[in-house]
């Protein structure tokens, strides 16, 4: 079982090797395997959303990083907005403080068994979970439509922001998954744990109340989080 | 068909609570882009029976009773290549080395005594088998789609496997039918290691390992440990 760890500007510092090797991880994973960007001669995938805005969750399992997901707040420039915001021509491009764009998600290949209790339900457990706690209300983007069945058989609701459309050669559709409860407690069932999956070291930063420059510290290293709001009366 | 359409759809997938009524409103949606039958089903591979793996039966009665009678998912050009590709295709599209055999052709042949001439298939993740297909069949002789229209057909077969995904329950409760040892005896065993190299890797007795093969191969009702391991491989309970 993996341990999805939050890493963000304020606590990276902590994860240098863990970091590094996700970046490795990546380019082996969307230059080499997907083919959706061209290498790069440090053999580390970085692209333009990769700034302090977003937030990672690095899924570890017996020290390597196995799985990954990236989140960047709606609000700010993401990958639906500035790449593929032709693609949302039902609803428009979200823009809202509490949706948060999901990309950046792999499984290296000894992990990638399609079994449903296997690392990617894993990851997707922990997603929901920081979803949650960080109060957002929907996580999603452009996804590869072979794999929407996926969140169908964990119960999840995923509303298409428009329609699946092919793009290089892969289908994809822009879609939002619904972020509650339930969602959450139908893959914690599924995977058969009650417990966490997440692990908050170091200086958190909010997801949605945007006031970068208050930070939440984790003084019990790991479930309590007490809020340090730092400038306000 | 508007787009509009399609979005209803997916809105009324939500709604869905049995494989029938979703199939019932797939068919008559489907209906306005010009496909009369469609079939959800598992991919099957490597002699698996097709019938078990159908998750919307939306097929002419006769001809699914004939495909399954005389095992023509073997031989079908359509049905082979929804095993090898992720991307949705058109019937017409799938490369001669699979559509161009006798066999096949025979297949297509019959499949018009009951109005199917042509089709669109969308493959996609299942969580039970290799990858499942959702496959529209046509009475026109030449599947004509616009660009457009591929696009919504995509988008409701996504859709239409997802929910069918929802609706499955089989996962939930029902017990793995190899308890953990036998998983990892079979493992080893796939992985080319004797019931002698598989106990010293265990820590276990040889006899014990023989009699946890015996059981995983009880399991599955098959004669050998080969067997086993096929059997463990295919319904995805070890992944070597």
């Amino acid at each position: 079982m993996i341990t999805a760890h939050v890493v963000n500007a304020q606590n990276k510092h902590l994860y240098e090797n863990e970091f590094d090797e996700f970046l490795r991880r990546r380019h082996d994973f969307f230059v080499h395997q997907k083919h959706w960007r061209p290498p790069s001669p440090d053999g580390r995938e970085v692209d333009q959303f990769d700034t302090d805005v977003a937030t990672y969750l690095l899924g570890i399992e017996e020290g390597r990083v196995v799985t990954s997901a990236r989140l960047i707040p709606t609000t700010e420039p993401h990958m639906v907005s500035e790449v593929f915001p032709h693609m949302c021509e039902k609803s428009g491009v979200p823009r809202l403080p509490d949706w948060a764009e999901w990309t950046r998600t792999f499984v290296v290949p000894d992990k990638r068994s399609t079994g449903l209790r296997g690392t990617l339900t894993q990851l997707c457990c922990a997603v929901m979970e920081y979803a949650l706690d960080e109060g957002l209300t929907a996580v999603g983007g452009v996804q590869e439509t072979y794999f929407m069945p996926h969140h169908g058989a964990l119960k999840w609701h995923a509303e298409p922001l428009g329609m699946a459309r092919e793009e290089n050669g892969e289908w994809y559709i822009v879609a939002y998954i619904e972020v509650n409860e339930a969602a959450l407690a139908s893959v914690r069932k599924i995977l058969r744990i009650e417990h966490s999956l997440l692990a908050r070291r170091g200086a958190q930063v909010p997801f949605v109340h945007g006031d970068r420059s208050s930070i939440y510290i984790d003084l019990s290293g790991r479930h309590e989080i007490h809020a340090i709001h730092q400038g306000e009366p | 068909m508007i787009d509009s359409d399609v979005f209803d759809f997916v809105e009324r997938c939500r709604k869905h609570a049995t494989a029938g009524s979703l199939l019932t409103d797939l068919l008559a949606t489907v209906k306005n882009l010009g496909f009369e039958h469609l079939i959800l089903s598992g991919v099957p591979l490597g002699g698996q029976k097709l019938a078990p793996m159908v998750e919307l039966n939306g097929w002419p009665r006769g001809w699914f009773e004939r495909y399954v009678e005389a095992e023509h998912a073997a031989v079908d050009g359509v049905c082979i290549y929804s095993a090898k590709t992720l991307k949705p295709f058109l019937w017409s599209d799938v490369p001669a080395k699979w559509s161009d055999t006798e066999a096949s052709r025979r297949v297509a042949g019959e499949a018009t005594e009951f109005g199917i001439w042509s089709g669109f298939a969308v493959p996609m993740l299942s969580v039970h088998h290799w990858q499942s297909v959702l496959s529209f069949a046509s009475s026109t002789k030449v599947c004509k789609l616009s660009a457009r229209q591929q696009v919504q057909l995509v988008t409701m077969a996504i859709y239409a496997g997802m929910t069918i995904q929802a609706l499955s329950h089989d996962d939930e409760d029902k017990e793995s039918p190899l308890t953990d040892r036998e998983r990892e005896v079979l493992l080893w065993a796939a992985a080319g290691k004797t019931s002698s190299e598989t106990s010293q890797i265990l820590g276990l007795t040889e006899r014990t390992v023989k009699w946890h093969a015996t059981r995983a191969r009880e399991a599955f009702g098959v004669a050998t440990t080969t067997q086993a391991v096929v059997e463990a491989v295919r319904r995805r309970l070890i992944h070597p």
